[in-house]
């Protein structure tokens, strides 16, 4: 587990720290030569993927950057992704991954809000975020991966450092930085229902705790080939990435194109000779569906993950069907705590199972229940799902009264304080003790694995001025999770078509959150307290969606 | 507007969304990255609904949506001689 015999010492006096640099340093020592990360035709070795992101946290530390900063990684995904993000870490300050395809100005009120140091990006990418940039006083470097262009425009101050790839060889092994397991390694930022995205802090401790369970309960050896389909902002390339480093294995990073096409991404697992998969369970749908999986041969998968959203379980069981010598796990968690638990789907999945649980917590974690009083449910009840333990997060960057809302005092232990993370997502307890995921508490929806705040696009929509009213409704969709319509009652005498409205919303939100078809009416229906009545909403526009899990 | 500049219109306001993004016929819209998996679902979506297609899941890969050139050869061959 975490630290034991080889454990390295840290850089504060004799405190003993293992963080996640040492997965890499670990597994460089014990196999340099074997394949780390495969991305398109590249391949980068242990060896090659220590030394460059040793090269990396040298140039980065040469600006000043260490524990205790953030760096920015904005970026297409490839095998350099890893390079960097290792980098990152081993210079013991944060990572902090944005959607490459995010709106500029998200982008960059991402990199702003938690005041980033660094930046590792792109020519094209440096372009679009430049001026968004330019008076933040954190930023000390930014690093471009494929070359100077005199033409972009840059921030004016930091340093602008082309990342050369090439390492020296005779490089002496990193220091292990000046950073404890309890420091933050990374960054996520989710949807927030106040309009802005809100970011999630994550500790080397709180990556490990899951890490270290599931390269345990998944079995994964230096022989296995993981699938990193998720992005880097997703919490999902947590695992693929540092349980493939952590045991020698090796992850494969699906090439953005390929992940477009569902029959492309159906050969690519079986050319990849993947072993565990991990996915959102609308990424295996799109396969099962579109991808003709049945024209390849698939025998070295041998897991399938899937977490993120609710599964339908009739395309659930025809993929197990179809994939039958692999073993199929629901995980669940939100990023507040990464996966906190696990159910391993039965074979064979009766005729008769309409739903999927999301099963009983991982083995270094607590998870309960509590109803609206506070008591802990029994079997056959319903109620909030609370986690404890070393995975819950640090807390909301820069937030502390949505940090104080989220990570409550324990109830259920009068004898000392402790925070535990109320999900919002409610669940019901089976009779063996196992949880079914019910539904949500609030305006949270899930679609393609990707979390919604309902709040933060109807708060975008009321920056127009033309907007009286909006109310986003979520339409549910079995294959993607959820389709987004929006309500809205404009201002008399102001005029708005739905393009304006598309457009406005995408220089605000990803393409994910941008509404699909909004709807005008004259006004919003309201409940007998005057609150907008989505329930009558959502009837009007279609079946509402379920939510997360 | 032929069905090219509509199919042009439909990509620049209604899935990509960005004005900083160039969107054009010279584009290739896959390798540069322009489409994501729910813009593809939506041009799909538009040319089965305004050039009469359907287009079946075996063709729809990088090649035939790499730019709206390929895009029309795409519908030519899928409508057949005529």
């Amino acid at each position: 587990m975490i630290g034991g015999a080889d454990a390295g010492l840290g850089n504060r006096g004799d405190t003993v720290a293992y963080g996640l640099w040492h997965y890499l340093r670990d597994s460089a020592a014990r196999h340099p030569d074997r394949a780390a990360v495969s991305w398109r035709d590249t391949v980068l070795t242990y060896g090659q993927l220590d030394e460059r992101s040793t090269a990396l946290a040298e140039m980065l530390g040469r600006d000043g950057i260490g524990p205790g900063h953030r760096v920015g990684l904005l970026m297409p995904k490839s095998h350099r992704s890893v390079v960097a993000l290792f980098g990152i870490l081993k210079t013991g300050a944060a990572y902090v991954p944005v959607d490459p395809n995010a709106p500029a100005l998200r982008a960059t009120y991402i990199l702003r809000d938690c005041g980033v140091s660094g930046l590792i990006t792109t020519e094209a990418k440096l372009r679009q975020v430049a001026d968004g940039l330019e008076d933040l006083d954190s930023l000390k470097a930014v690093a471009v991966i494929d070359g100077p262009a005199d033409a972009t425009p840059r921030p004016s101050r930091p340093k602008i450092r082309t990342w050369s790839e090439t390492a020296s060889p005779d490089r002496a092994p990193a220091p292990d930085p000046a950073a404890l397991e309890s420091d933050p390694a990374y960054l996520l930022y989710t949807s927030g229902s106040t309009g802005h995205p809100k970011g999630v802090i994550l500790s080397h401790r709180h990556a490990m705790t899951f890490v270290e369970w599931g390269a345990e309960k998944f079995g994964v050896r230096p022989e296995d080939r993981l699938s990193n389909h998720a992005p880097l902002h997703f919490d999902l390339s947590i695992f693929d990435i540092f349980a493939a480093v952590r045991c020698g294995a090796c992850v494969c990073l699906v090439p953005d194109p390929v992940a477009l096409f569902p029959m492309e991404l159906a050969r690519w697992i079986a050319d990849e000779r993947i072993s565990v998969w991990y996915s959102v369970p609308s990424a295996l749908t799109r396969i099962l569906l579109h991808g003709s999986p049945e024209r390849f041969s698939y025998e070295r998968l041998r897991a399938v993950l899937f977490a993120g959203e609710v599964f339908p379980v009739k395309f659930l069981r025809e993929i197990m069907d179809r994939w039958a010598h692999a073993e199929f796990y629901n995980l669940y968690g939100p990023t507040e705590t990464n996966v906190c638990t696990y159910f391993r789907v039965p074979r064979p999945l009766g005729d008769d199972v309409s739903e999927i649980p999301i099963g009983e917590a991982c083995e270094n974690t607590e998870v309960f229940a509590l109803d609206e009083a506070g008591r802990r449910i029994g079997p056959g009840e319903e109620g909030e799902l609370h986690v404890r333990g070393p995975a819950v997060m640090l807390g909301y960057w820069g937030l502390p009264d949505r940090t104080r809302d989220a990570l409550i005092d324990n109830p259920l232990q009068p004898a000392y304080r402790e925070a535990i993370y109320g999900t919002g997502d409610l669940v019901r307890m089976l009779p063996e003790g196992s949880y079914m995921f019910v539904g949500r508490k609030d305006h949270m929806v899930k679609a393609r694995g990707y979390r919604i705040e309902l709040g933060e696009i109807e708060a975008v929509l009321y920056r127009d001025e033309a907007i009286r009213e909006a109310a986003v409704v979520a339409i549910q969709d079995d294959e993607i999770g959820a389709r987004l319509v929006a309500v809205v009652a404009l201002d008399r005498g102001k005029a708005r078509t739905e393009s304006e409205l598309k457009a406005f919303c995408a220089r605000h939100l990803p393409n994910y959150m941008v509404p699909e078809r909004f709807d005008f009416q004259a006004e919003l229906p309201t409940t007998s307290t005057g609150k907008t009545d989505r329930v009558t909403l959502a009837e009007r526009m279609g079946a509402g969606a379920k939510g997360g899990a | 507007m032929s069905f090219r500049d509509n199919l042009l219109k439909f990509i620049r306001e209604d899935v990509v969304m960005d004005d900083n993004v160039r969107v054009d016929e010279g584009v290739g819209l896959i390798d540069g990255g322009v489409l994501d998996s729910m813009g593809l679902m939506r041009v799909i979506g538009f040319i089965e609904e305004h050039a009469g297609v359907r287009i079946p899941d075996s063709e729809v890969v990088p090649e035939n949506f790499q730019t709206v050139g390929s895009m029309e050869r795409l519908i030519e061959r899928l409508k057949g001689p005529r």
